[in-house]
């Protein structure tokens, strides 16, 4: 393969990439085959050091994709397998045992908790009922208003715990790996 | 050797031979292609992602003998990234010489 049958298919196969990057690829081979040439190399033997056209443009398209895909941070395409030091990372153990630990506890808190908040939840009905017999005797309309954000309030406290509790056991059970 | 294995080792050895002095494309793809039986073409995909992903800066110079070369320079980050993968790879190398030697530590 001469040095021009290398850069027209390699130019032919970055059909995807835009005109500007196709140009600078191209640069970058025709200096490679230069600075070859002048080290005394032929043209067929830059090409076959260099591999086929087609695998160099597929590279290229791999990479672009890849830059898509992980435009923030570490490179896509490669890093080294993590190695577990001695076994097993000692860390992880003592991180799991530490959320078990964590899980245990507030496995015993959810015994107060829960019935605490289904308790803050129904305290509404608590607050209506006493409203019936306040405004039945005599009615205001701060009274009114006072108690209505009486029980939204207790009741947003009363789910709020709930959603706390249930995702607190949730992280420290995944975390425990149990 | 498998090919995958050889392109991560790749990005790891590049970044190396430009800790050692700032070089043009074909340096890069002629030393590694002496050591690493490798397509010299695959190197060229690499450097431009390390470039994009900021690992080096690129800069013309002109060469005593033909057109001005481009030339490859390691950032900051560059030279981190280096001194990572160079690590994470001793330690790897070193467990799997553990492993291949039948896993006594």
């Amino acid at each position: 393969m001469t040095k021009t049958e290398f850069l027209q298919q390699l130019y032919n196969n970055l059909s995807p990439l835009s005109d500007g990057e196709r140009k600078e690829i191209i640069q970058d081979f025709e200096e490679h085959f230069s600075v070859g040439l002048e080290n005394g190399k032929t043209q067929e033997q830059i090409c076959s050091e260099l591999g086929s056209p087609e695998s160099c443009a597929a590279s290229y398209l791999q990479g672009a994709n890849a830059a898509e895909r992980y435009s923030q941070g570490r490179s896509a395409a490669y890093t080294v397998p993590s190695v577990k030091k001695g076994g097993a990372n000692p860390n992880d153990g003592r991180n799991r045992f530490l959320w078990s630990i964590m899980f245990l506890f507030l496995v015993i808190c959810a015994f107060g908790v829960y019935p605490t908040a289904v308790c803050l939840m129904l305290s509404p009905i608590a607050v209506a009922l006493l409203a019936l017999f306040v405004l039945a005797v005599s009615w205001s309309a701060a009274a009114a208003g006072f108690l209505v954000c009486l029980s939204v309030a207790l009741f947003s406290a009363g789910l709020l715990i709930f959603l706390a509790m249930t995702a607190l056991l949730k992280m420290s059970f995944k975390r425990s790996g149990f | 050797m498998n090919i995958q294995f050889k392109k991560g080792v790749l990005e790891m050895c590049v970044l190396s031979l430009l800790k050692q002095g700032d070089k043009y494309g074909y340096e890069l793809a002629d030393t590694v292609g002496r050591q690493i039986d490798i397509s010299e073409g695959s190197i060229y995909p690499l450097l431009k992602r390390l470039k994009n992903e900021g690992y080096f800066e690129v800069y013309l110079k002109e060469s005593p003998t033909g057109p001005a070369r481009k030339y490859y320079r390691l950032t900051a980050k560059g030279i981190d990234m280096q001194e990572s993968l160079e690590k994470e790879w001793y330690e790897f190398s070193h467990s799997v010489d553990r492993v291949l030697g039948g896993g006594q530590k």
